[in-house]
């Protein structure tokens, strides 16, 4: 048997070598967070001589060239999970796209079954570290689901970066279960190539908007994000900030929600913290600096959670589940300083998404508290994380609907979804009397609990329709309180 | 003071025992059976009572304060299911709230949040005689009665004698009940039968009543035959195939159940749900051929205990609670299957939020949940519960757990089956979009099978186009082209 150097050295090939594993027909799984950024370009330079290949990626980080009309037919293109702020979301807004609405913690069951109709996973494509003494890559601070699906597929292709960290838990991957490796290790971008990108930005606003970012973002992602976002508007380059923890300082609003969901956080509970917007602020405000042995469960990190852990914050020392463990399956959205603490740290452990997400797993600690974003809310309790007007889809569950009914399924646990009380610019409401046809329910109302706006906290959980209106309608926007009263009155009273 | 003694003095008149119900308290009404005198006794206090809130899931029969005009002394409110026995009017006319709540999170206020929880000032239920450790039993029919008993500050319990005795958590002590009326069913004659249903209003009613009664067990006729004489032909004809009366099980649903049988691999641990289709399908002679299949389930539909009896059922490979028939209710069993339970090791009953807990469920490999629908959409949403957006027609059950806990176990398998169409062929329950204001069952993450007379549609792992396809291959062939068109505008450019 060959030992693993030489398979290693064997393996390392050029992007363009490895994506000839892929055939026409296949089913290529490309990964999230990060999504791999030299494969995905090769595989569409050989879309002359490809058909029928189907692409499944959750959240693209840019847009694939096959996006471009005219290539359907060699590559077509799959989103599961979320759509991305990338160009992955008007794909499935042309309904160019087909969408897999799948659920962090049953992703892979048909496959795990092995149901005669999983499925496939011909080719995955995914980014490592490289090798250990042992022969084993990590998946850096990204591990997700991305090593049961490397153990699922028939073909593994990996991008291989030097900079990435080594954690507990279940995030490594032998070498030998990769077929192809391809060098692409993260370098840091000068600044004087960073000046000239912004320079060259046609819109003022956009230019202003990513310089302020800018200085927030280390050196080492600049490669990775600064020309994404370059090609955004302004708006889109704040919003983007604002979602993964860039932004300069919290908007007033942001700030509001979390104060009254530090609130409802007592000392020793174990935290999960979704990755929209407001709840991914949360750790980052300092609203959390003076609880006491805090844990954590989450399927991912948002920035400021890992800080907490340096404060003395977050000790995971009530924790009966993996006690004194802080457990997630990503730090995606932390510091690269946070992340760094990570590095090799026996207190962090990476697992797989499936099992942090499992609801049995989440319900396991008690006084879990889950904090989430929701898009809509109406005031029987159903809340939509996932579409607008109707069926637009914006974004996928992530673990969102597991983690909330694990934690409120754990003893002295609660489920807190928090929302802006409108959108639009406060033209529209977020919480409304019913869903408009099509709404995708990402939780529904026999597990809705504790709803969140800058008015106030909504307790919906034991709560009748009549009493959860009023609930509801308290923490409304005062300029839509008096239309939400009329509604409820025509639904819920004679 | 003994329990016998402790007995002896509680045990008073129905019109005694809610003597202690006062202005202003809330009042819980168990689920199956709905007490027959308790109820009626309160209502009795109608003057001399202001505010008193009336909580209960699926009311056998119409309390008498659902007529209009007893607001101010009882206001009533829905929980879980609405159910067939009378509630449907007070809940359609909005003159009664709702609370929207699942089977294993009920209590969790009480457990968890008592400062901000529902008071449960009252609890009526029904329990057996005490046994000679002054334990009761709530017969066949235990749901979440005894947790809520011990949240309740005032117990009052009807005591029926024919009432069984089962293993698990099917026990009270009589000191933790405060009153006790007896209320142990006579034996309707056959003559005042015979004048119940001569003296129905209308002839289909009488007619329908006349062949359900045939198949009525004589120790039951009081518990249904003068609730079913308020009833239409058609609930009638309803309830009879719900509670298992039915004359034969008509030829749809018989095809859905041999659909469903396929999906069944010898060694599965099941979960049958109480609504229409699902709750025939046990009783169809479709599971007769399997082997080793155990049960792990809210409650247990009509001809389940049966296979234990054929020797389908064993439990054999069961992975929690091992060999044993885990449900919390009998209630729709047949008489002859309540009797084969009673005092039989292997049956246990436990409380409904242990037995549907997602994690509980889960634990059972390759369990198979089977439950009914009223509607799908395209991209997988499954409601239970509404029909035309927002009309509730049923609660959830214990459905969402039960099928989420399914799809969680290794090997497990969620299977939702729905009739093609509704109101006689002139609706498809697969949809392309639920109306506005639809309550979502099921979250379209969750769907998994979906069977119709028409086959099986397999949605996990699925996107919306391929979704789309499956469903159409189901749906009635009636409905197929205007579903293509409409899975045509949604998914494709």
């Amino acid at each position: 048997m060959m030992d693993w150097q030489e398979h290693y050295k064997r393996k390392l090939v050029s992007a363009d070598e490895a994506v000839k594993l892929v055939k026409s027909g296949d089913r290529v799984e490309i990964a999230m967070s990060p999504t791999p950024s030299v494969l995905p370009p090769a595989l569409g330079k050989r879309w002359p001589e490809l058909r029928g290949v189907e692409t499944v990626m959750s959240e693209p980080a840019y847009d694939m060239p096959w996006y471009e009309p005219g290539q359907e037919g060699s590559l077509s293109t799959t989103l599961t999970v979320h759509v991305g702020m990338s160009g992955g979301g008007m794909m499935i807004d042309e309904k160019r796209g087909d969408y897999l609405p799948s659920l962090f913690s049953l992703w892979h069951k048909p496959i795990n079954d092995g149901r005669s109709d999983a499925p496939p996973v011909d080719v995955f494509m995914c980014t490592v570290t490289p090798p250990d003494k042992n022969g084993y890559c990590g998946f850096g601070p990204y591990l997700w689901y991305k090593r049961v699906l490397s153990r699922h597929a028939k073909v593994v292709l990996a991008e291989v970066n030097d900079t990435y960290i080594r954690t507990y838990g279940t995030n490594y991957i032998h070498v030998s279960e990769i077929d192809r490796f391809v060098d692409n290790s993260s370098r840091e971008m000068p600044d004087e190539e960073l000046g000239s990108i912004i320079r060259d930005m046609e819109d003022e606003n956009a230019r202003e908007a990513l310089q302020e970012v800018s200085a927030r973002i280390e050196p080492l992602r600049r490669y990775e994000l600064i020309p994404k976002l370059a090609k955004m508007e302004a708006q889109g380059i704040r919003r983007w900030a604002e979602s993964m923890g860039f932004q300069s300082e919290p908007e007033p609003v942001g700030l509001a929600i979390c104060q009254y969901v530090a609130d409802l956080i007592p000392d020793g509970s174990c935290l999960q913290i979704g990755g929209g917007t407001p709840s991914t602020l949360l750790p980052s405000l300092g609203l959390l600096d003076g609880k006491h042995d805090l844990g954590f469960h989450s399927e991912m990190s948002p920035r400021g959670v890992i800080d907490l852990v340096r404060k003395g914050v977050m000790t995971g020392k009530y924790k009966n589940f993996h006690t004194r463990k802080y457990v997630s399956s990503s730090l995606s959205n932390c510091t690269q300083d946070e992340i760094q603490f990570a590095h090799n740290n026996p207190m962090f452990e990476l697992r797989d998404t499936s099992y942090v997400v499992n609801i049995a797993n989440v319900a396991s600690n008690n006084n879990m508290v889950s904090v989430n974003s929701a898009i809509a809310i109406d005031l029987t309790g159903q809340i939509t994380s996932e579409t607008v007007f109707g069926g637009r889809l914006i974004a996928g569950t992530g673990g969102q609907p597991e983690l909330h009914m694990g934690a409120l399924s754990s003893q002295g646990g609660r489920a807190i979804t928090c929302l802006r009380s409108t959108a639009m610019k406060g033209v529209v409401s977020r919480i409304v009397p019913q869903h408009e046809a099509g709404t995708a329910i990402t939780v529904s109302r026999g597990y809705a609990d504790y709803v969140v706006t800058e008015y106030g906290v909504a307790s919906l959980f034991g709560k009748t329709f009549r009493q959860r209106a009023e609930e509801l309608i308290s923490v409304a926007h005062p300029d839509f309180r008096a239309e939400l009263r009329r509604e409820a009155q025509k639904l819920f009273y004679q | 003071m003994d329990w016998q003694d402790e007995y002896k003095r509680k045990l008073v008149s129905a019109e005694e025992a809610v003597g202690v119900v006062k202005s202003g308290d809330r009042v819980e009404i168990s689920i199956f059976p709905t007490p027959s005198l308790l109820p009626l006794a309160l209502h009795e206090r109608r003057d001399e009572l202001r505010g008193v809130e009336t909580v209960m899931p699926e009311p056998t029969y119409p309390m008498p304060w659902f007529e209009a005009g007893f607001e101010e002394s009882f206001s009533p409110t829905l929980e879980l299911h609405v159910g067939m026995g009378g509630a449907r009017p007070v809940v359609d006319e909005k003159r009664a709230d709702y609370y929207p709540i699942l089977f294993s999170l009920w209590h969790k206020p009480h457990f968890d949040r008592p400062e901000s929880a529902p008071p449960m000032d009252v609890f009526m239920c029904t329990v057996s005689p005490p046994d000679k450790n002054g334990y009761c039993s709530f017969g066949g029919h235990l749901w979440n009665k005894r947790v809520l008993a011990r949240h309740a500050k005032v117990v009052l319990a009807e005591v029926d004698d024919t009432f069984i005795r089962t293993h698990g958590t099917n026990y009270i002590h009589v000191s933790e009940i405060d009153r006790f009326v007896d209320n142990s069913p006579k034996i309707m004659p056959d003559e005042e039968m015979e004048e119940i249903i001569q003296g129905m209003p209308d002839e289909e009613g009488s007619r329908e009543l006349r062949a359900v009664a045939e198949r009525v067990e004589v120790e039951r006729r009081y518990d249904f035959i003068p609730k079913l004489a308020l009833m239409d032909g058609a609930t009638i004809r309803g309830w009879a195939q719900v509670y298992g009366y039915q004359s034969e099980t008509e030829p749809i649903a018989l095809t859905i159940g041999k659909y469903v049988a396929e999906l069944i691999p010898d060694g599965a641990c099941l979960q049958v749900g109480g609504g229409t289709p699902s709750t025939l399908i046990p009783g169809m002679g479709v599971l007769d051929e399997k082997h080793d299949l155990g049960v792990h389930s809210e409650m247990s539909a009509r001809g389940l205990v049966e296979l234990v009896r054929k020797g389908v059922v064993t439990g054999k490979r069961k992975n929690f609670h091992p060999g044993k028939y885990v449900v919390s209710a009998l209630t729709a069993c047949s008489q002859d299957e309540i009797r084969l339970t009673h005092n039989n090791p292997m049956f246990e009953l436990y409380d409904s939020h242990y037995v549907v807990n997602i994690a509980n469920v889960a634990a059972n490999d390759n369990m198979v949940s089977i439950n009914s629908a009223l509607s799908v959409d395209l991209t997988g949403q499954i409601t239970a519960e509404t029909v035309f957006g927002g009309r509730l027609i049923a609660g959830t059950g214990g459905q969402p757990e039960l099928h989420m806990g399914a799809i969680n176990s290794r090997g497990g398998r969620a299977i939702t089956c729905l009739r093609s169409t509704a109101m006689g062929g002139v609706l498809s329950r697969i949809v392309p979009q639920h109306d506005a204001g639809t309550a979502i069952t099921v979250t379209r993450g969750f769907a998994d099978y979906v069977v119709t007379e028409y086959g099986v549609a397999s949605l996990l792992g699925k996107t919306f186009r391929q979704r789309a396809e499956e469903l159409i291959s189901v749906a009635h062939p009636d409905f197929r082209a205007e579903l293509r068109n409409e899975a045509q505008k949604l998914f494709y450019p």
